[in-house]
C-alpha cells in the first residue's frame, strides 16, 4: 500500500487565562508504510521553520509531535503551516495550513464540537478517529453476529447482533455530533464493512448451510453495490476489504 | 407489448419449463432421502422432465432472441433509435423486439419461481443438504415470489432498467436465480480452473464488482488465445483475456494485431462495465439467451445483425457505450453517462519525441536514445475514473509498431506519460503512442511517429598477412529506406589505424586495405545518410596483422 499522509491538525494545550496556549501539539495521520514522519511548523508557507521533530506513527497510523511555544504568541483559531515529511519506510509528504484548535477536557460542562469545551478525555484528533473506528467495528460485530444467529437459528444471537448495530449507530451519533466526519470517509468505512460482512456471510452460509443467511448476504452484497455506486458518483476512494481497520481514514 | 409478450413467454413457460422442471425435480427429491444414490442418479442423469424443461427453455429463448435479433435495426455505433417513452407510437420493428424481450422476461420469471425445489435439487446427491434446504423452501419460496417480481418490472416499467438500485438487486439476486444457474455454474468452474492457474504463477487478478454482484477474473488460462483479446461473462462470473492491460492500452503485433499490428484500448476495469451489463441480461433473460448471444456474436460475425452488433451484445454494451460501438438503451451506468449520452473517447495533449510533434522527421545513429513525452485526457473521465474514483481518467502506453527485425528495440517507462526509448540497430522505426480511457482509443487512432535510424556496419577477417590486402565490408549498412522503399544513400568515410596501411577508396561501402606493418589494425567506418540531417553513425572492427 503506498504511504500518505494528512495533517490531521494542530492542538494547543495548557492554554493561559488569557486563551493563549503554551503548548501545541501536530497531529499527522498515516497510511500505508512510512516509519517515521518529519512534521515541520511554519507560521507562513514560506516562512522560517519554527519547530521540526522526528514523530513515530502509533498502531492506529497517527503520529504526534508536541511543541512549548513560551512565551505564548498564538492564539486559540491562529493558522500555522504543517508539512509532514515521510522521513523513514515510505516516500510521500503533506503540508497544510490549519487552524489551532483548543479544545481541552472540560471540568464537565457542556462542550460542543465548535467550541473550548471538549468533555472528551482525548483531544479531537485522536477522539475522532477513534470514535470512528469504533462505530466501524461496532457496526461489523453487529452484523456479523446477526449473520451467526440467523445462519444457527439463535435467536439471542439475532437479537445481539441488531442489538450491536443500534448501539454502533449510538456511537456514530457521537461521532457525528463532535466530529465532522467527511463524507468519503464516513460511506468509505460503511462500505469496508459491508465488504467484510459479504465475505464472512458467504463462509456462514456454506458453513451453516443456511438459506437465510444466503439470503441477508445477498441483501449486504447489494448494500454494497449500492454504497459503492454512492461513492463513485461523490468521486471518493473506494476502501478494499484487505484494508485493515487501522489503516482506513476515518477521522 | 411487453406485456403481451410477458403474458406469453410466462404461460409457455409454465407448461413446457417451470412446470416440467418442478415435477421432475420434486420427484428426485422425494426419492433422494430414501433412496440417496437413486437420487443422486435421477439428478445427475437427467430425468425425462427435466430434458425436456431444458429443451423447451433453450428453443423458446431461441425463437424469441431471433425475433428481437433480426428486427431490431442496428446502426453501426451509437444507441439504436428506440422511441422514448410518451415520444409516440413505436415503430413496427419495436412491435417486434417488445414483444420478443418481454417473453424472455415472463418466461425467466416464472423459471425462477422454480427455486424452493431447484436449490435443494441441486445439492439431492447430498442428502443432508438438501434436505436442510429443503426445510427453508418457505423462505426460498418468497425469496423466489420477490425475484420474479423484479424481474418483470421492467416489463411495466422499462425505464426502471436503466436505474442503478434496481440493476444491483437484479444482478445479486441472480446469484440464486435457477435459469442463470446453467451459466453461472460454468462460470464458477472457469473461474477456480483460472484461479488456479496463479498458484502455478499465472498472473491473475481477481476483483468483485459490488454494484451487479459480478466477479471479474483477470487472467488465467481459459482464454481465446487464438484471437484478439476479449472478455466473456458466464453469469455472475466474467472473466479478461491477461493480455488485456488493467488500465492501460496494450500493443498487439502482427498476425494477431492484423498486418501492421494494433493498439487495443479496452482495458480490464473499463470491460467491467460491458461484462455487467451480460450479468444483468442473464438475471433478466436466463443463461441460455447469454449462450445464444454468444453463437449470434461468434459465428455470425459480419451478417445477420451478428458480432458486436448482436443483440445480447447491444444490450450488455448499455453500460460501456463504447462511441464505435453500437448499443441498445435498455440497461444504463450507474454513474458517468446520463440519458443517452454515450462514452467520450479519450484525447491527445501534447505528444513529442525529443520535443518534436507526430510527422516530423526524426533521425538517429544507432543506438540513440529518445525521450518520448505524451499525456491524453478524458473529457468525460469514463470509464476508467468514473469506476475507480481517484485513478487515472486515461491509462498510455508507448511501443514500436515497427522495427527492423534484428533490432529489439526497448522502452523505458512505456506505461508512463515520460518514457525513454533506445534505437540499438539501423533502418526504419515506428514509434506509436495510444492512449485510452478504459473503453476505447481517441479518435484516429494513435499517433505515430517514424524514425530513421543510420548505423555504420563493419566486416573484416579474423586475421590478416602483412602486405597482403584484405576487404573491409560496410555494404551492410543501413539507414531505412525512402518512401519508396529503397535503401536510403549513404556516405562512406573509412580510415584505419595504424595510418600506415594503404585503402584504395576510403568511400565505397566495399574496401580493399593493405596493412604494411603487424599488430593490429583498426578499420572504422564512418556512413552518413544523405537526407538525414547528416546523421552519421561510426563503428570499427579490428583486424590482427601478422
Amino acid at each position: 500500500m503506498p504511504c500518505t499522509l494528512q495533517i490531521g491538525g494542530i492542538n494547543g494545550e495548557a492554554v493561559t487565562g488569557g486563551g493563549l496556549p503554551t503548548q501545541l501539539r501536530v497531529y499527522v495521520r498515516r497510511q500505508g508504510k512510512c516509519d517515521q514522519v518529519e512534521i515541520t511548523v511554519r507560521v507562513t508557507q514560506n516562512g522560517p521553520a519554527m519547530f521540526t521533530a522526528m514523530a513515530t506513527p502509533d498502531n492506529n497510523g497517527t503520529a504526534t509531535a508536541g511543541f512549548i511555544v513560551e512565551p505564548p504568541i498564538f492564539a486559540c483559531g491562529s493558522p500555522l503551516w504543517v508539512e509532514a515529511r515521510c522521513a523513514a519506510g515510505g516516500e510521500c509528504s503533506a503540508s497544510a495550513q490549519v487552524s489551532i484548535d483548543c479544545k481541552v477536557p472540560s471540568d464537565g460542562g457542556s462542550g460542543g464540537p465548535n467550541n473550548g469545551n471538549w468533555p472528551w478525555p482525548f483531544p479531537p484528533q485522536l477522539f475522532c478517529p477513534l470514535i470512528g473506528r469504533g462505530f466501524t467495528l461496532a457496526l461489523f460485530t453487529g452484523i456479523v453476529t446477526f449473520l451467526t444467529g440467523v445462519a444457527m437459528a439463535l435467536p439471542p444471537a439475532i437479537g445481539a447482533g441488531v442489538a450491536i448495530v443500534v448501539a454502533a449507530f449510538g456511537i456514530l451519533a457521537v461521532w457525528r455530533h463532535w466530529c465532522a466526519i467527511p463524507y468519503c470517509y464516513f460511506w468509505g468505512a460503511i462500505l469496508w464493512v459491508l465488504k467484510r460482512c459479504l465475505l464472512a456471510g458467504a463462509i456462514l452460509t456454506l458453513f451453516f448451510v443456511s438459506a437465510a443467511t444466503l439470503l441477508c448476504t445477498l441483501a449486504i452484497g447489494f448494500a454494497a453495490g449500492v454504497v459503492t455506486n454512492r461513492l463513485r458518483k461523490a468521486h471518493c476512494g473506494l476502501p478494499r476489504m484487505i484494508t485493515p481497520l487501522t489503516q482506513l481514514p476515518l477521522w | 407489448m411487453l406485456i403481451v409478450g410477458a403474458v406469453f413467454g410466462a404461460v409457455l413457460s409454465f407448461f413446457f419449463v417451470a412446470g416440467p422442471l418442478v415435477v421432475a425435480m420434486a420427484v428426485a427429491l422425494a426419492v433422494s432421502p430414501v433412496l440417496p444414490i437413486i437420487g443422486a442418479l435421477t439428478q445427475w442423469q437427467f430425468p425425462v422432465g427435466t430434458i425436456g424443461a431444458t429443451i423447451s427453455h433453450i428453443l423458446f429463448s431461441l425463437i424469441a432472441y431471433v425475433i428481437a435479433a433480426l428486427a431490431t435495426p442496428v446502426p453501426a455505433s451509437g444507441a439504436v433509435a428506440v422511441t422514448p417513452a410518451g415520444g409516440g407510437f413505436p415503430m413496427l420493428w419495436e412491435f417486434f423486439e417488445r414483444f420478443a424481450r418481454g417473453w424472455l422476461m415472463g418466461m425467466n420469471a416464472v423459471v425462477v419461481l422454480t427455486l424452493p425445489f431447484a436449490l435443494p435439487w441441486i445439492f439431492s446427491g447430498l442428502p443432508a443438504v438438501s434436505l436442510l434446504l429443503l426445510a427453508t423452501s418457505p423462505l426460498l419460496a418468497i425469496a423466489a415470489i420477490f425475484i420474479a417480481v423484479v424481474n418483470v418490472i421492467p416489463v411495466f416499467a422499462p425505464g426502471v432498467a436503466g436505474n442503478n438500485i434496481y440493476a444491483g438487486i437484479l444482478g445479486w439476486t441472480a446469484w440464486i436465480s435457477p435459469p442463470t444457474w446453467p451459466a453461472t455454474m460454468l462460470g464458477l468452474v472457469v473461474c477456480i480452473v483460472n484461479s488456479i492457474t496463479a498458484l502455478f504463477g499465472a498472473p491473475v487478478r481477481w476483483v468483485p464488482e459490488f454494484w451487479t454482484g459480478s466477479f471479474m477474473t483477470h487472467g488465467g488460462i481459459l482464454y481465446p488465445f487464438w484471437r484478439v483479446p476479449a472478455g466473456y461473462s458466464l453469469g455472475n462470473f466474467y472473466f479478461l483475456d491477461p493480455r488485456i492491460g488493467a488500465t492501460t492500452p496494450e500493443f498487439f503485433p502482427p498476425p494477431l494485431g492484423g498486418p501492421t499490428g494494433a493498439f487495443i484500448g479496452l482495458t480490464a476495469d473499463g470491460a467491467t462495465l460491458h461484462e455487467t451489463g451480460h450479468t444483468l441480461n442473464v438475471a433478466a433473460f436466463g443463461a441460455w439467451f447469454t449462450y445464444i448471444g454468444w453463437v449470434h456474436q461468434n459465428f455470425f460475425p459480419t451478417g445477420l445483425n451478428g458480432g458486436p452488433r448482436a443483440y445480447a451484445e447491444v444490450l450488455a454494451e448499455a453500460h460501456l457505450r463504447d462511441s464505435t460501438i453500437p448499443w441498445f438503451p435498455f440497461w444504463a451506468p450507474p454513474v458517468g453517462l446520463a440519458g443517452l449520452t454515450p462514452n467520450a473517447p479519450p484525447t491527445f495533449d501534447t505528444v513529442t519525441v525529443d520535443g518534436l510533434p507526430p510527422g516530423a522527421f526524426l533521425n538517429y545513429s544507432a543506438g540513440a536514445s529518445l525521450t518520448l513525452s505524451g499525456a491524453s485526457a478524458d473529457a468525460d473521465g469514463y470509464p476508467a475514473a468514473a469506476l475507480i474514483p481517484g485513478s487515472p481518467a486515461t491509462g498510455v502506453r508507448w511501443a514500436f509498431s515497427t522495427q527492423p527485425a534484428a533490432a529489439a528495440a526497448a522502452i523505458t517507462g512505456a506505461t508512463t506519460g515520460t518514457a525513454t526509448a533506445v534505437v540499438p540497430r539501423g533502418g526504419d522505426y515506428t514509434l506509436a503512442f495510444a492512449s485510452t480511457d478504459g473503453a476505447e482509443l481517441p479518435v484516429g487512432g494513435p499517433l505515430s511517429f517514424t524514425a530513421k535510424v543510420v548505423e555504420a556496419v563493419v566486416s573484416v577477417p579474423i586475421v590478416a598477412s602483412v602486405n597482403q590486402s584484405f576487404t573491409a565490408d560496410g555494404s551492410m549498412s543501413t539507414a531505412g529506406v525512402d518512401f519508396a522503399g529503397a535503401p536510403l544513400p549513404l556516405t562512406f568515410a573509412w580510415s584505419i589505424t595504424p595510418p600506415s596501411a594503404v585503402i584504395a577508396d576510403a568511400t565505397l561501402p566495399t574496401i580493399s586495405v593493405t596493412p604494411t606493418e603487424t599488430g593490429p589494425h583498426v578499420v572504422t567506418l564512418q556512413v552518413t545518410a544523405a537526407g538525414a540531417a547528416g546523421t552519421s553513425h561510426t563503428a570499427s572492427g579490428t583486424v590482427p596483422v601478422s
